[in-house]
């Protein structure tokens, strides 16, 4: 059965608010607070990138499926 | 840069060119059939590992490896916006993708127009939608050809002058890619992409070794530049989100990112190589920046340096501190260069298909065997125009063409509303309603654009042109809905 990600609006709006919340909106104008030699602004981007990146990743290998899928897997099998 | 460094570039540079003439050879024996697929999808066989290198080495240009660290030694950490959105380009194949998949394994799809042709049935569309890629294209392998003549004439510190530059590189991937079209592209572009992840990761090794840890290379940046760990104003922040929108809804379109949809051999081995391609940013670009922010604190704005100097500037440092680091900086500067050729002969493939399948091919009614015929020697001509181009730019053409991303991101509504409905579903879009959004996305990206507004509060011309390109879609489908009940 076909799957996409874009039919999983909970999946979709958390992939939105990562890909935000990349951009340090709420440290505008903030003085630079260093935590472990990074800026605190640097870290929450940081943060959010790694999280949009899995998110992304899981989302291709947990969402997107195909009924194509098994028969390009095995050239021998039924179309 | 030491005359020992500059010998090393020719040796190491010889042997890697040398290389990537045995692949196309070899490519040129694995060729199944003489058609368009073959040529330029390698028969659709690609699997996951030459697929992973290929998506890689295609998307990390010679601007991503040199052109990033400039930027970073420009505009500080705040940089670190381009992990951001070269992340965001993965997440945007989310968006359409899986069906754009499925539709061009059944349709034997080549070039990015055949899924406009066949969605929307609109041959102004469709010809237009060709145009625009052909632009785009058009651009990038120009930019990458004057980039190959601008780095091999500063990595041999002028011994092989630009125009030497600029013709060599054309000629070897013009060469491989006659051999072996897309096969031996995708091959070549696996080695390019193994160079390209051995060079990064020595460069991490190396810059952590000498100059020190992230953090002890922020502490000297804050004591030398304050400004360039400083948070981020509200307009860079906008201009960050600006461009993570630019590259999430635009470089997913690229063609031949596209084409490299089409060529996967399965459905498994395509989600795979995106799946790692959204986690090599960390690696690949984090380490870009790092060489952008270690330029900072080893060459303050005083010491003269300028950001597109950067990145060798670096290296060279590295080599004067540790002569071990000779070999991996020598693998570096050959991994730059790799990055440009890897994309370059990408768009020349894909170019040479757009022209050959969706202009040539259409307007004349030419069956697909006369077009396998022609393919090369459309190659061949593209590649003569855009060196002629390359060896002497004219800044008025140049002009134009930098704006590609404000003109490729308004074919997002075509692929992304296309793909949310069958064309024979009533209630899907159709080509007025992806025309309409088009020709007002394209109005407002270029007559800001031309009007000196590249940026309007941070956001990029192409991405409102696109905001109002997806509304007057979503308006023309409403409109067109409302009249079909009233004749109802």
């Amino acid at each position: 059965m076909s799957d996409e990600p874009r039919r999983h609006p909970l999946f979709m709006l958390l992939v939105a608010l990562c890909a935000l919340a990349t951009a340090p909106f709420l440290f505008i104008g903030s003085r630079p607070i260093v935590v472990l030699g990074l800026p605190v602004w640097l870290w929450s981007s940081i943060g959010f990138t790694v999280a949009l990146s899995l998110l992304t990743a899981w989302g291709i290998l947990r969402y997107w499926r195909d009924e194509t899928e098994a028969a390009d897997d095995d050239p021998g099998g039924a179309a | 840069m030491t005359a020992d460094l500059t010998l090393g570039i020719f040796i190491a540079g010889g042997a890697y060119v040398g290389l990537l003439v045995v692949i196309g050879f070899l490519s040129r024996r694995a060729r199944r059939e003489t058609s368009l697929a073959d040529f330029y999808l390698a028969g659709r066989t690609l699997g996951p590992f030459v697929l992973l290198l290929t998506l890689f080495a295609t998307q990390y240009s010679g601007n991503s490896l040199s052109g990033f660290p400039g930027q970073t030694y420009r505009e500080g950490v705040a940089y670190y916006m381009s992990v951001t959105f070269m992340v965001g380009i993965v997440s945007g194949y989310l968006l359409f993708a899986p069906r754009l998949y499925r539709v061009a394994r059944s349709g034997g799809f080549v070039t990015p127009s055949d899924f406009v042709a066949a969605r929307f049935r609109n041959p102004l569309l469709s010809y237009l939608s060709a145009l625009i890629f052909a632009v785009a294209l058009l651009n990038y392998l120009l930019a990458q050809l004057m980039a190959m003549g601008h780095a091999t004439a500063g990595l041999t510190e002028g011994r092989i002058p630009y125009w030497l530059g600029v013709i060599g590189g054309a000629a070897i991937i013009l060469l491989y890619e006659l051999l072996g079209g897309m096969r031996a592209v995708a091959w070549t572009d696996a080695l390019q992409g193994a160079v390209l992840v051995v060079g990064l990761l020595l460069a991490v090794g190396l810059l952590i070794s000498e100059i020190g840890s992230p953090a002890a290379v922020l502490r000297q940046v804050a004591a030398v530049a304050p400004a360039k760990i400083q948070s981020p104003s509200l307009q860079l922040c906008l201009l960050w989100l600006s461009n993570f929108l630019l590259l999430f809804l635009g470089a997913p379109l690229y063609p031949q990112a596209i084409q490299r949809i089409y060529a996967a051999r399965s459905l498994t081995d395509l989600r795979h190589a995106l799946a790692t391609m959204a986690l090599l940013p960390h690696i690949a670009i984090t380490t870009v920046v790092f060489i952008g922010v270690a330029g900072i604190a080893l060459f303050p704005a005083e010491s003269g340096v300028t950001a597109d100097q950067i990145t060798f500037k670096v290296l060279a440092f590295l080599v004067e501190q540790q002569p071990l680091a000779y070999v991996p900086v020598v693998v570096i500067m050959i991994a730059v260069v790799a990055a440009i050729m890897s994309t370059a002969d990408s768009c020349l493939l894909s170019l040479s298909s757009i022209l050959t399948k969706d202009f040539i091919g259409r307007s004349r009614g030419i069956d697909e065997a006369r077009l396998a015929r022609i393919a090369p020697w459309t190659s061949i001509g593209i590649m003569l125009m855009v060196t002629a181009f390359a060896v002497r730019p004219l800044s008025t053409l140049w002009g134009l063409l930098v704006i590609k991303f404000e003109i490729l991101i308004q074919l997002s509504p075509a692929f992304v509303l296309g793909t949310l409905h069958d064309s024979a579903d009533p209630h899907g879009y159709d080509g007025r309603d992806v025309l309409a959004g088009l020709a007002v996305g394209l109005a407002i990206a270029l007559g800001l654009y031309a009007s000196g507004h590249r940026q309007v509060h941070g956001l990029h011309a192409g991405v409102l042109g696109v905001i109002a390109n997806y509304l007057t879609c979503l308006a023309s489908r409403r409109i067109r809905g409302v009249r079909g009940a009233e004749a109802a």
